[in-house]
Parts: C-alpha cells; sequence; structure tokens
C-alpha cells in the first residue's frame, strides 16, 4: 500500500508541474512495477498493456464516434438546433438560454464531446443572447454548463472508457446515461428559470421566431434526433453492438454533413479526419499511461488493501461509493474526466465488486461527479474554453454564472445515488 | 544567428512540417477507411450476412495505425493533455528555458520507452512466426508498423522539442537585447 501511495504522490506532482499526463503515468507505472519486479518484467508489462490495448477492436468506438462528433460539429447543424429549441422555448421567461440548455442537450446527443459543445455554442448562442442584452454571468455560465451534458448523454467517451476499464457493458452503458442525461436537462432548465426569477433584468425578453425560420430549424435540427435514434435504438435493440453503431454513427454524420451541403471538398474531409484522429492519439497515450499505472497499483495490493479497509469502516457500497465520490470531486477540481476514470476507477474495482455495488450505477455516478468538475474552479475545462471563444467575457463572471449548474449537478448526483434506478432501470429492460 | 545555422534551423522545420502533414494524411486515411469497413462489415453482416472476412482483425489494426500516426503530429506539437496548475509558477522559478527542457526531456523518455517496447514485441513476433487467429497474417506486420510508426513519433518528438526549445532560447536573448 505504501508503494501504491508513493507512486500516486508522484503522479500527481508531475501532473500539478505539468508533466504531460499520459507520459507522467506510465513512467510512473513502469517504475513502480520495476520496483517490485524488476525492470525486464517491467517492459514486458509495458508492452503488452499498450499492444493490448492499440489493436483492442472494443476500443475502435473511441475514434469512430469521435470522428461523428467531428462531423456533426462540421456540418453546422447547431444554428438548427438552437433555433429548434427556441422555437419550443422562446415563449418563456430566459428563452434564449433555456433554449441554449436544450440545444446543448441535442447538439451532445450526436457529438459526444463536452469541449466542442462549449465551443460551439458559444459561436451560436452568446451573439444571440448579447443581442438581446442577457447577462454574461447568466449566458456564458449556461453555455459552459451546458456543454457538460455531452459527458452524460450517449454516446460519451468517458462511458467507454469506464466500460472498458470497469469491465461493462458499453451499451447498457449508453442506455443507462440516457435518462439522467434527460434529468440534467431538466435540472438546467430549472437552474436557469431560477436564476431568472432571482435577477430578471438578466435575460430581458427576446422576440418570437419567424414562422418559416421556426419550420426550417425543425426541418434542419430533424437528422440528428433520426441519428441519434438509430445510434442507440440500434444498441438498445441489439441489433448494433457499440462499435458497429460507432461506424453507422460516423457514416451517419458524415451523410448530415454532405446533405447540408458540407464535406464537399477533399480539404473539409481532410480537417475532419485529421482532428478525429488527433483527439484519438490524445486520448490514447493517457489510456496506456493508465493501464501501465493500474498494473503497477495492482502488484503493490492497493486494491485489495482499500478492500480489507473497507471492511474495517465497515462501509456497505453506497457508502464506499460515497467516500469514491468524495475523492472524485476533489480531483475534479483539477483533473479532466477520463484522468479521473482511469486513475480511480481500478484502484476501487475490489472492493466495489465485493461490496456488490451496480457498476452500472457507479458508471453513472462517477461520469456525473466528473461532469461537475468539468466547471468548477480553479480549472473548470468547459469554462476556459468558453473564456477562449469568448475572450470579452470575464472568467469570474462565468464561474459565478455556472454556480447553480454546479447545485442542479449536486441535485442530479443526489438523485442517482438514492434512487438507483434513474440509472439502472433502462439497461435492466435492455438485459 | 549565423546564416548556415538559419538555413539548416530552416530545413530542419520544412523537413518537420512535411513530415507532419505525410502523418496527418496517413492518420486521415486510416480513420476514414476504419469508418468505411465499420459500416460495411455491419451492412454486409446484417442485410446480406456476409460480413467482411477478418473485419474485426483489420479494424483493430487499423485502430493502432491510427493512434501511432496522430501521435507523431501530437508529439510534435507537444499537444498534450496537461493539467497546468502549478506550470506557470514553477516554471519561472526555475527559468521557462530549464523547465522546458525537463518537461520534454520527461515526454521524449516515456515516448522512448513506448517506441522500444513496440519494437521489441514486434521483434518477437517476426522470431517467433506469430500468425493472426482469423486472417492468419503475420503479427509482426502490425506490430512492426506500429512499432515504425512509434519511432518516427519519437524522431518527431525530439526535432519539435528541439525547435521549440531553441525558440524559447532565441526568445530569451531578444527579450535581453
Amino acid at each position: 500500500m505504501t508503494t501504491a501511495l508513493i507512486g500516486f504522490a508522484v503522479l500527481l506532482a508531475l501532473c500539478f508541474f505539468g508533466f504531460r499526463v499520459g507520459f507522467a503515468t506510465l513512467i510512473v507505472g513502469f517504475v513502480g512495477f520495476a520496483l517490485e519486479r524488476g525492470w525486464l518484467a517491467s517492459l514486458g508489462m509495458v508492452a503488452q498493456q499498450v499492444t493490448e490495448d492499440a489493436q483492442n477492436y472494443n476500443l475502435s468506438v473511441i475514434p469512430l464516434f469521435i470522428l461523428m462528433g467531428t462531423f456533426i460539429y462540421r456540418s453546422d447543424i447547431s444554428r438548427d438546433l438552437y433555433d429548434a429549441a427556441y422555437a419550443g422555448l422562446g415563449r418563456f421567461k430566459g428563452g434564449l438560454a433555456l433554449a441554449t440548455v436544450l440545444a446543448c442537450g441535442g447538439f451532445s446527443a450526436v457529438c459526444g464531446s463536452t469541449l466542442a459543445t462549449a465551443a460551439t455554442m458559444s459561436k451560436v448562442a452568446m451573439p444571440q443572447m448579447k443581442a438581446y442584452d442577457y447577462s454574461d454571468k447568466l449566458a456564458a455560465g449556461t453555455i459552459a454548463a451546458g456543454g457538460t451534458l455531452g459527458i452524460m448523454i450517449p454516446p460519451s467517451v468517458p462511458l467507454v472508457i469506464y466500460g472498458i476499464i470497469a469491465e461493462q457493458d458499453i451499451g447498457l452503458l449508453f442506455i443507462a446515461g440516457i435518462l439522467p442525461g434527460m434529468m440534467l436537462v431538466l435540472l438546467f432548465l430549472l437552474a436557469v428559470s431560477i436564476m431568472v426569477r432571482i435577477d430578471p433584468a438578466s435575460a430581458p425578453a427576446a422576440a418570437a421566431l419567424e414562422p418559416e425560420r421556426k419550420s426550417k430549424a425543425l426541418r434542419g435540427a430533424m437528422p440528428v434526433l433520426v441519428l441519434f435514434v438509430i445510434v442507440l435504438g440500434g444498441i438498445y435493440g441489439g441489433i448494433f453492438t457499440p462499435t458497429e453503431a460507432s461506424g453507422i454513427g460516423a457514416c451517419g454524420a458524415a451523410v448530415i454533413a454532405l446533405l447540408r451541403g458540407h464535406l464537399r471538398t477533399f480539404a473539409e474531409w481532410r480537417l475532419c479526419l485529421v482532428e478525429a484522429a488527433m483527439t484519438t492519439a490524445k486520448i490514447f497515450i493517457v489510456l496506456f499511461g493508465a493501464v501501465v499505472f493500474t498494473q503497477f497499483i495492482n502488484l503493490s495490493g492497493m486494491p485489495y488493501d482499500l478492500l480489507d479497509q473497507v471492511d474495517a469502516w465497515q462501509l456497505d457500497g453506497p457508502g464506499l461509493v460515497l467516500f469514491i465520490c468524495l475523492i472524485a470531486l476533489l480531483m475534479g477540481m483539477v483533473f479532466e474526466s477520463i484522468g479521473i476514470i482511469v486513475l480511480l476507477v481500478p484502484v476501487f474495482l475490489p472492493a466495489l465488486y465485493a461490496t456488490g455495488v451496480d457498476m452500472i450505477w457507479f458508471g453513472i455516478i462517477v461520469v456525473l461527479v466528473t461532469e461537475i468538475g468539468l466547471i468548477t474552479p480553479p480549472i473548470g475545462m468547459n469554462v476556459f474554453v468558453v473564456k477562449s471563444v469568448l475572450p470579452q467575457v470575464r472568467l469570474v463572471d462565468i464561474f459565478r454564472g455556472v454556480g447553480f449548474f454546479i447545485a442542479a449537478l449536486g441535485l442530479g448526483l443526489i438523485a442517482v445515488y438514492n434512487v438507483p434506478q434513474i440509472a439502472t432501470f433502462l439497461p435492466s429492460i435492455a438485459r | 544567428m549565423t546564416e548556415t545555422t538559419a538555413g539548416r534551423e530552416g530545413f530542419v522545420r520544412g523537413a518537420l512540417s512535411r513530415t507532419l502533414a505525410t502523418l496527418e494524411t496517413i492518420s486521415s486515411v486510416v480513420i476514414f477507411v476504419m469508418m468505411i469497413l465499420t459500416f460495411i462489415d455491419v451492412i454486409g453482416r446484417y442485410v446480406f450476412h456476409k460480413p467482411i472476412f477478418g473485419g474485426t482483425e483489420i479494424i483493430a489494426a487499423l485502430l493502432a495505425l491510427t493512434i501511432f500516426s496522430g501521435l507523431g503530429v501530437i508529439n510534435a506539437r507537444d499537444d498534450h493533455i496537461t493539467v497546468e496548475l502549478f506550470e506557470g509558477p514553477v516554471s519561472r522559478l526555475v527559468s521557462p528555458v530549464l523547465y522546458e527542457i525537463i518537461i520534454q526531456a520527461f515526454s521524449v523518455l516515456a515516448m522512448g520507452l513506448v517506441a522500444f517496447v513496440l519494437f521489441e514485441h514486434a521483434w518477437e513476433a517476426y522470431h517467433l512466426g506469430k500468425l493472426t487467429e482469423v486472417l492468419e497474417m503475420p503479427v509482426y506486420y502490425t506490430t512492426g508498423t506500429v512499432a515504425v510508426f512509434a519511432v518516427i513519433s519519437l524522431i518527431s518528438q525530439i526535432t519539435g522539442v528541439v525547435l521549440k526549445i531553441s525558440d524559447l532560447i532565441s526568445g530569451n536573448a531578444s527579450d535581453a537585447s
């Protein structure tokens, strides 16, 4: 246990000092394993782990869903999604902000990237909200928080990575994310309503959408719904495996982009494909580091020592999950979602299995906690993305603006924690 | 800077830029083929009851190629996931150039380790004559190609690091003057 704790301390120090997360995890795992078993054994372990993961067919779901998101991102569909959402919610107070939440939910359902959702919506929704004098706090806060929906609403890369690490069915995890994702959208809509009620001046009334633009938007947004239903419906109905669904989804997204007048040149195709490949490489180097580090942690016996500790503290399953949530919340202040999942989940796996925790439910819980980390200071990735797209908005205003959404996410977490069926109901039918 | 040094540096920058463009093209072609193969495999399986023979193995190999061709570009541009909590203060404390050298040397070491183990793994597969399960294709075809890409990644990373540090030093020099 001591060796593992030293390993964790060194790793955290390296990450905090700016060493690249993937490389730091890989080297700490390699050295730690070597100190326990020898350098040759450690070299063999790294070779085996990296080769296995790099050629794991099930992991091809990651680049293909990223590609699907990239095509959707480049298809310029966000404008229609936003207008369609506004057509439905525009009549309410704070309608533009409410529409932003709904559009973020819709966009992330086919995009899967929180950062891309926040960046896109910053460009689409912010000019509209500024035109009607919405406060920066409400407008930018809504966009930063709305972007986080992508991590829960399937397809979600963090859920895939959790599924691989915890050896859970990725399809079931996606299905499990549907109801919590929808609940979060509702909670975010509620958060906007409360913010507007407290400070009505932050959201002056905006003009209704012209009928022509309304019908154009609804027609334009329809393909997103169709793609979502095909991908998720295919997985839910047992027609596709998640990997197959990702291939179908990527091709479908390319067709949508083509029909919308994009991807008509070689350069456009190249841009999307390169973007997806680069994001894939970035994620996989963290994944390689994580699997190597996990081998070291397992060898050190830490997961089993933790299991003994859980027994000694007489923690039951929910108690253990609560304990993990607290650690994940702290980590979320500095690490991004994938980092938290790959470092935290393997350590607690034996204890989670021993206490009989439903691993699908736990997956949703852990992803929800990492979602909070995307907008909490000091390092809230989505807040920084919005700031980079909207440099005129003060960082402090965005952080103040996400306050109510953090509370909404907290409420969502409490709800899923206390009523696990929110996450497990749909998978139980699919099983 | 003398004209010869500047010319040499310009050549290196040009070579790196061309290498990265090539790696980007390779990665984009590979991921595109992966998408199309997965699509055809699904349609073949469910519509014609005839999936692509060895489709899973081919897609798995393409995944590895996507990762390692992409890694070359990511490494050279140092576009990795970082936490950046104390980066600013520490960098100012030890001097930005020294800080960058330490950080990048560590990254090069890690990538060197990956390239080394992949090469060793490919070499072993070649000597043992290992074959894949379905296509019965020599395993070293994939592992060897991946290892070559890992080495190219390492070289592009080292080149990118040297140029970045050289920029930092010349930036510092011009700041001082």
